[in-house]
């Protein structure tokens, strides 16, 4: 999965894999349990399923066979077409399959009969037909769990979570040691809640020690908290209880791929192959294992070599597709995904199809390609957007690369794709083939990096520029390494970089950090980058790796990071990667950025550690405020108190304390942002200056504050052009559609002798509809002249008085521009 | 003959803009106003209807020069004669049908809330409501002409109730559904007041037209701003139909009256002698000239549109500069 701003999400990696494993799950659970729960009353069929469960194909056919020339559309036939679609044999299996799908219900079919139906259109590939018949099943029985998790499993593989849970706890609820459901949960929940999944299938485990699913779902949850040594442990137990389990095969390959143990990997690939031929799944893992290590080059070989064993395989394109548009490679990601899309058209294939049309929204952007001086930019934006925001993205982007590249001595591969999305369902899309990702911000693939918008979210809920800035932090960390940086660096270079692009980004996360160190709920190194993957943890994770990151540099220097980071791209991984590029053990690291932690965050853990006696709206704050001198709640109480008693000057004095305790509050109740308050009510217009500009020191995402600092700045008639602009610019970066910002930021901009600047923001002013059109123009066309390019002074000069023609000042500037 | 026709043309716009121009001259002898703020519903309204409409008295007082006897407001906070009742407005109505001229202008400014049904839709007023019905059976035989922005929530159906010759009906909602508080009467008094900010054309005179586009935009920003969804569309309607159109349509015939309808006094003739008579009567062929061009931009290839475009704008410029210095 790709480094990411905000978000744990985790991506179409573990979703493909738990396809397969939903695809395969018919030898799940202790052996008499899952004979019940596909409704298996045959005792022939519950030998058989033990014989698939332990690997033994060939004897479960053999068992099955005989029982099928008897009943051709019963379990027995379910089972072996199953079993044969499992090895690859694919006519054989339809011809089993397709007379159980085809069967024509009476008044007497049984719901197990109905639930049978519905495996059989499910295998075909026939969402409709199965998920008609597991309907009228439930419907006939709504407490039978094997209908329930049958039914589960189908809108699992369809991506339908919500759906899927709810069968799957509707199983639970009727029989709630229901082993294929526990891990049809598991499956629900590895995206979106790890340590949830990781539960439910250690629960299905412990009533089945010999689920050969359960070990190798589990051997995924470990692979996601990188964690590869348990990851071997739990495919072991698999393979000591069915060594032709393709699954583990696969990811057991897959781990050595990614572990740099090519001959392992073939052998593994090898023994896949010889159960079955067409698996292109011995490929497809090992892809999907190297995009989430953010190998996205090797992942498209990878998947290449798939597609040579089956062409047609539709999940190895789908996935191709995705690892394709992750290299920046959206033709031929079209081509491919187009290709899945023609072989399947079903609602299986839902991320071909998002993806599709997302790029068919992506078609019908405007393309801004820059040379750059360093490497050379391409960005991508929506068309209503695009005027507004090609004057701000290209730019920081290009400033980005520069600094980048000169800190960190290294010129990235370009060109470096920029893409940003006005709405963050087709950011989702885009990064990981599924709309969600609710707290991603951002996502970098090492060439690609895919945004947000500001209008993806309402005004003030971010900043756009720190995330750019952030993401593309991400491509010299991961080129640097070749890919192979591990989380928690790559993400906590990239805060520590945001925190150094200007001042008050990246901090939003310091008071939350703080608070958890506060209360011990912070991460030891060891668990830092596992911590990514715990959606409680993930911010914190991210703010404590920007704390490392820093470290690091503070101590080791810039070219210590720099070696760490090649270190990783030579193979070398964990502990010894520390050492060989910090040359630093591990505890030693720890005890030092222990120190760190406590010399930075100590005092204000202590404030921010309320007194016990301190319960809101009871007893006297003044008192309680001069007990705890060096509480902050008691001083912020004490101060709100104060204000609302009209007793000013107390209240600044509390607050002023409160604000020297806690530097970093912020938020409406934050002492700065009362003291701002308080200030504008007593109509003190240079205090709320002040108050606001040290709230916003910290709250860089504080449109209101930033748009409320403005307004007092413009109303002070002194020479406060400097601060002022500092105010515009910070509501431009918030709201880059508020066209009234850009004009006043512009004509400051021209006051303080930068034409070229305000060019660009009275360009951005017009493109974002300015009420005053014609007097932008007439700005702009000022901005132009000053910088001497004449023609384009002129075609402004006209662009006002085509709006407006008796505008004198257009007028006279004409007529300056086209004198003699 | 392309020539020919298209100096037809020409010179039909040029005849247009000069009466409308006449008639505008001709209508602004006197103007009036009758400010209505309905029932607050709450002190944050109370509160914003009475700063609108000290803001909007003052406006009329002294950047608009209305006559201070031509100014009537009626409020939820007045005197028996003053407070904003049925019986006032229609009273107030009733007077104004008997001074305003045929040549003269009325602005009725509503503010405070509306509510509507499928069948008819109200102003709230202090005690009873006035529903739209009976606004316009209030203004039936009124002589001049008629600026009637009702800024309240579910005003919509307003517009088609008091549609007619010689009438801008402006409503703040283009739906009965929204029934929400509306920003629209704050920017429109903010377009009044900053005339030159609002005034598009810059032809140093704010039309209602300028006042509602402007206003319009300006809503549309502030949601913008807050991320909100926009639930309040302002719709104006002059050419008597009833269908109204937003400031952005691009279709729909209204928007010629309101564009030569002015709230602030007609500026002093300028033609001092006939020299500059001459040179204004350049001016206004030229700008007539320009607006015709305008017309025909899409129909023509861009830079033919450029050159002919330039070459008007700046004679335009070079007339405009001799007029000032013949001044």
């Amino acid at each position: 999965m790709s480094p990411l701003k905000l978000s744990g999400a985790k991506g179409i990696a573990c979703r493909l894999l738990a396809v397969a494993l939903a695809v395969c799950s018919v030898s799940d659970g202790r052996t008499s349990r899952v004979a019940y729960a596909q409704g298996a009353s045959d005792p022939t069929v519950v030998k058989a399923r033990a014989a698939i469960n332990r690997g033994q194909y060939a004897d479960a056919e053999s068992l099955l066979k005989p029982v099928i020339i008897k009943t051709p559309t019963g379990e027995a036939a379910l089972e072996l077409g199953l079993l044969y679609q499992m090895l690859g044999r694919h006519d054989e299996a339809r011809a089993l399959l397709k007379p159980i799908s085809d069967l024509s219900p009476g008044p007497r079919t049984s719901p197990s009969e109905y639930a049978r139906l519905g495996r059989a259109a499910r295998a075909l590939g026939e969402f409709q037909l199965a998920n008609d018949a597991y309907r009228i099943a439930s419907e006939k029985d709504p407490r039978d769990p094997a209908i329930q998790t049958g039914w589960g499993e189908l809108f699992l593989e369809r991506s339908e979570n919500a759906e899927a849970m709810k069968s799957f706890q509707d199983a639970l609820e009727a029989d709630k040691t229901w082993i294929p459901a526990l891990l049809g949960i598991s499956q629900v929940l590895m995206n979106e809640n790890p340590p949830g999944a990781m539960k439910a299938v250690k629960q299905a485990l412990s009533l089945d020690p010999e689920s050969v699913s359960g070990y190798v779902l589990l051997a995924q949850l470990e692979l996601d908290r990188s964690d590869r040594e348990a990851a071997k442990s739990q495919l072991s137990k698999a393979k000591a209880i069915n060594p032709a389990s393709l699954d583990a095969l696969a990811l057991s390959g897959a781990i050595a791929y990614v572990e740099d143990r090519p001959d392992d990997f073939k052998s593994d690939v090898a023994a896949a192959l010889k159960i079955n031929p067409r698996f292109a799944g011995a490929y497809r893992v090992a892809a999907d294992l190297a995009a989430s290590n953010y190998r996205f080059q090797e992942a498209v070989a990878l998947s290449r070599q798939a597609l040579t064993i089956d062409p047609n395989d539709v999940q190895t394109l789908a996935a191709l597709g995705v690892q394709l548009l992750r290299t920046g490679d959206e033709a031929e990601a079209r081509t491919v995904l187009e290709r899945a899309w023609s072989l399947d058209r079903s609602a299986v294939n839902l991320t071909t199809k998002n993806l599709l049309d997302m790029l068919d929204k992506l078609d019908k952007f405007d393309t801004i390609n820059q040379s750059g001086e360093v490497a050379p930019v391409i960005v991508r934006l929506d068309p209503k957007e695009a005027p507004v925001m090609r004057e701000f993205v290209g730019p920081l982007a290009e400033r980005a690369i520069q600094a980048f590249s000169r800190k960190y001595e290294f010129v990235p591969q370009g060109p470096i794709l920029v893409e940003m999305f006005p709405r963050h369902d087709d950011f989702a899309v885009r990064t990981v083939g599924l709309p969600g990702m609710i707290g991603a911000l951002g996502a970098c693939f090492g060439r690609v990096v895919t945004l947000d918008s500001p209008k993806a979210r309402p005004p003030g809920d971010f900043n756009w520029e720190p995330t750019l800035w952030h993401e593309l932090a991400h491509v010299y960390t991961l080129q640097l390494s070749k890919q192979r940086v591990p989380r928690w660096l790559t993400e906590g270079i990239s805060v520590y970089e945001e925190k150094l692009g200007s001042p008050g980004w990246g901090r939003e996360g310091e008071l939350m950090f703080a608070a958890a160190y506060g209360k011990g709920e912070h991460m030891s190194l060891k668990e830092l980058n596992a911590a990514f993957q715990n959606p409680e943890k993930i911010s914190l994770a991210y703010y404590e790796a920007s704390l490392l990151a820093e470290h690091i540099v503070d101590t080791y220097g810039m070219k210590a990071l720099r070696k760490l980071l090649t270190t990783y791209g030579e193979g070398v991984e964990g502990e010894a990667a520390l050492r060989a590029g910090l040359g630093v053990d591990i505890d030693r690291l720890q005890a030092d950025f222990d120190k760190l932690l406590d010399a930075k965050y100590g005092s204000v853990v202590k404030a921010m550690t309320p007194p016990k006696e301190l319960e809101p709206g009871k007893g006297n704050p003044e008192a309680v405020a001069a007990a705890f001198p060096g509480s902050f709640q008691a001083q912020v109480a004490l101060g709100e108190f104060l204000w609302k008693a009209g007793r000013i000057d107390d209240a600044y004095k509390a607050l002023e304390r409160a604000a020297q305790l806690v530097p970093m509050a912020t938020g409406p109740k934050s002492p700065h942002a009362m003291m701002a308050q308080i200030a504008i009510a007593q109509k003190d217009r240079a205090r709320a200056i002040k108050e606001l500009q040290a709230l916003l020191e910290h709250a860089h995402t504080d449109l209101d504050s930033a748009r409320l600092l403005a307004k007092e700045l413009e109303q002070t008639g002194g020479n406060v052009s400097a601060p002022l602009m500092i105010a515009y610019e910070r509501v431009a970066a918030l709201d880059p559609f508020d066209s009234a910002n850009h004009s006043a930021l512009g004509r400051l901009k021209m006051q303080s002798g930068d034409a070229r600047a305000a060019a660009r923001s009275f360009r951005a002013a017009i493109a974002a509809g300015a009420l005053d059109s014609a007097a932008a123009n007439a700005d702009l066309a000022e901005a132009y002249l000053a910088t001497g390019d004449k023609v384009l002074a002129k075609r402004a000069a006209l662009a006002a008085i085509e709006v407006a023609p008796g505008y004198q000042r257009a007028q006279d500037l004409l007529l300056k521009l086209v004198a003699p | 003959m392309s020539g020919r026709l298209l100096a037809r043309a020409a010179v039909a716009v040029v005849i247009f803009v000069a009466g409308v121009a006449g008639h505008a001259q001709a209508q602004t002898q006197d103007r009036y106003a009758l400010i209505v703020a309905g029932v607050a519903g709450g002190d944050k309204y109370a509160e914003n209807h009475k700063k609108w409409t000290a803001s909007l008295e003052s406006i009329l007082a002294k950047r608009l020069a209305f006559a201070p006897d031509h100014v009537t407001i009626l409020s939820e906070s007045g005197t028996p004669t003053t407070i904003a009742t049925r019986e006032n407005v229609t009273r107030v109505l009733s007077s104004l049908k008997e001074r305003v001229k045929a040549s003269d202008t009325l602005l009725i400014f509503l503010m405070g809330h509306g509510n509507a049904d499928s069948t008819t839709a109200k102003f709230n007023l202090v005690g009873p409501d006035m529903d739209a019905k009976e606004w316009k059976a209030a203004l039936e035989g009124f002589a001049g002409r008629l600026v009637f922005v009702d800024t309240t929530s579910s005003s919509f159906p307003f517009v088609q109730a008091m549609a007619g010759k010689n009438r801008v009906v402006i409503a703040a909602t283009d739906s009965v559904s929204q029934r929400y508080d509306t920003v629209f009467p704050q920017y429109f008094i903010e377009a009044l007041e900053q005339g030159t900010k609002a005034d598009a054309d810059k032809n140093g005179r704010l039309s209602v037209w300028e006042a509602f586009v402007y206003a319009s935009q300006a809503v549309k920003a502030a949601f913008d701003q807050k991320g909100t969804l926009v639930t309040e569309r302002s719709v104006i309607d002059d050419n008597g139909d009833g269908v109204a159109k937003e400031a952005t349509a691009t279709t729909g015939a209204d928007g010629v009256l309101a564009k030569t309808t002015f709230l602030d006094p007609e500026p002093a003739s300028t033609a001092a002698n006939a020299a500059v008579a001459a040179l204004e009567r350049q001016r206004v062929g030229l700008e007539a000239r320009i607006e015709e061009l305008k017309g025909r931009k899409d129909q023509m290839p861009a830079g033919q549109y450029e050159e002919e475009f330039e070459k008007l704008a700046v004679e335009l410029a070079r007339i405009s500069a001799q007029i000032r210095a013949a001044k």
